[in-house]
């Protein structure tokens, strides 16, 4: 170690925890406490908290902290608001099948996002997918999404949501706003009038929209919506 | 402090700015209780009008919930603006008081902000029947 006459060695306070904004690296508070804290309160108690009900997570070296962690006196932490979960308001109807539909509407980034079942006017929680380039014009982006609740049960059925199954097309997992982690388990079933080996073939691999027809605490089941799929592979004529 | 720090929900209506890089229009969330009889929490996704600030007082109207579905007493039935053409939406009743308190305050544009998002934060949180807009 190299020591400077004079020099005050400045290490953090091991009665507080220091809490920096991760989006904004100007704000930042220090938390007292002699003992660990448990994540939430270090959130509460920092004063960075978001007011408006946004998710907010902790990160400790780059990690992101879960709910049951601590945060130790002497540990700088950062807090964050950065999330999968954007916001919608749908503006118009982007595609029509028969009485299904997917509405779309402009993203916080500007990007045009694509929510199956969405209609006109609603506000809605999204998490995306995929997303492109407009062919017309390459300024666009277009993102496909799906909705969900942030109330309560994300997911009820008859809901429309997104997932890419596995190879076999029987099993994906589905997002889980309350941890922000793809966890939930979905049974995907092909719709009795179609092939399975044929979906597998011209549907694997592809982003699925999928109607969830059962709700189960460790897995959900549903069911392929081919007409709101987009699959490259089949051409659909136009007259 | 920065709004985006605590209200990082807010968010600028494209379409409605006023030429100085500054918007007419914000959405932003804001949690408040269901109603006077039910305090569980609800998410209010709101929009803002900011014609004349930080002159006066902006109006803050609820985009979702939908009319229908809405049970606050201080939040009004819906009703067409030229803000939002093609959907009824529900103005805030943010008090006889408030744009008198809104015109003490600094005029300083966070300060003005600041203190009118508290304050439609706590009309969220403790909806007066004194004052009803619906019910």
């Amino acid at each position: 170690m190299l020591l400077i006459p004079g020099a005050v060695l400045k290490s953090s306070s091991s009665r507080s925890i220091r809490v920096s904004h991760r989006e904004n690296a100007r704000v930042s508070s220090e938390v007292l406490s002699e003992t660990p804290m448990s994540v939430s309160a270090v959130i509460s108690m920092s004063g960075l908290a978001p007011r408006d009900g946004s998710p907010v997570h902790l990160y400790s070296d780059g990690r992101r902290l879960m709910v049951d962690d601590t945060v130790s006196p002497g540990q700088d932490v950062e807090i964050g608001t950065c999330s999968l979960i954007e916001s919608m308001v749908v503006s118009h109807i982007s595609t029509k099948a028969g009485r299904l539909f997917i509405g779309a509407g402009e993203l916080p980034d500007g990007s045009i996002g694509h929510v199956p079942g969405a209609r006109i006017g609603d506000s809605v929680w999204v998490v995306r997918h995929i997303q492109h380039q407009s062919r017309k014009d390459t300024s666009i982006i277009h993102a496909q999404c799906h909705s969900f609740n942030l109330e309560g049960v994300p997911y009820q059925v008859g809901d429309l949501v997104r997932a890419r199954p596995t190879p076999d097309g029987l099993n994906s997992l589905l997002f889980d706003p309350r941890t922000e982690e793809w966890s939930i388990l979905l049974r995907v079933s092909i719709p009795q009038n179609m092939d399975v080996e044929e979906v597998r073939e011209s549907y694997g691999g592809l982003l699925w929209t999928i109607r969830v027809r059962s709700i189960d605490g460790s897995a959900h089941e549903g069911v392929l919506v081919p007409r709101l799929t987009y699959n490259p592979r089949i051409r659909r004529g136009r007259n | 402090m920065e709004l985006r720090v605590w209200y990082p929900s807010m968010r600028a209506v494209r379409g409605h700015g006023i030429g100085n890089g500054n918007h007419r229009v914000v959405i932003l969330n804001l949690v408040g209780v269901r109603s006077h009889n039910d305090v569980s929490k609800l998410m209010y996704r709101l929009l803002i009008d900011l014609s004349n600030f930080p002159n006066s007082q902006p109006s803050a109207y609820v985009l979702s919930p939908r009319d229908k579905d809405i049970q606050h007493v201080n939040i009004g039935n819906g009703a067409i603006t030229n803000l939002v053409p093609n959907r009824r939406v529900c103005k805030i009743c943010l008090g006889g008081g408030s744009g008198g308190a809104f015109s003490s305050w600094p005029k300083e544009r966070m300060t003005r902000m600041r203190g009118f998002l508290n304050h439609l934060e706590n009309v969220l949180n403790t909806p007066n029947t004194g004052s009803r807009a619906r019910g």
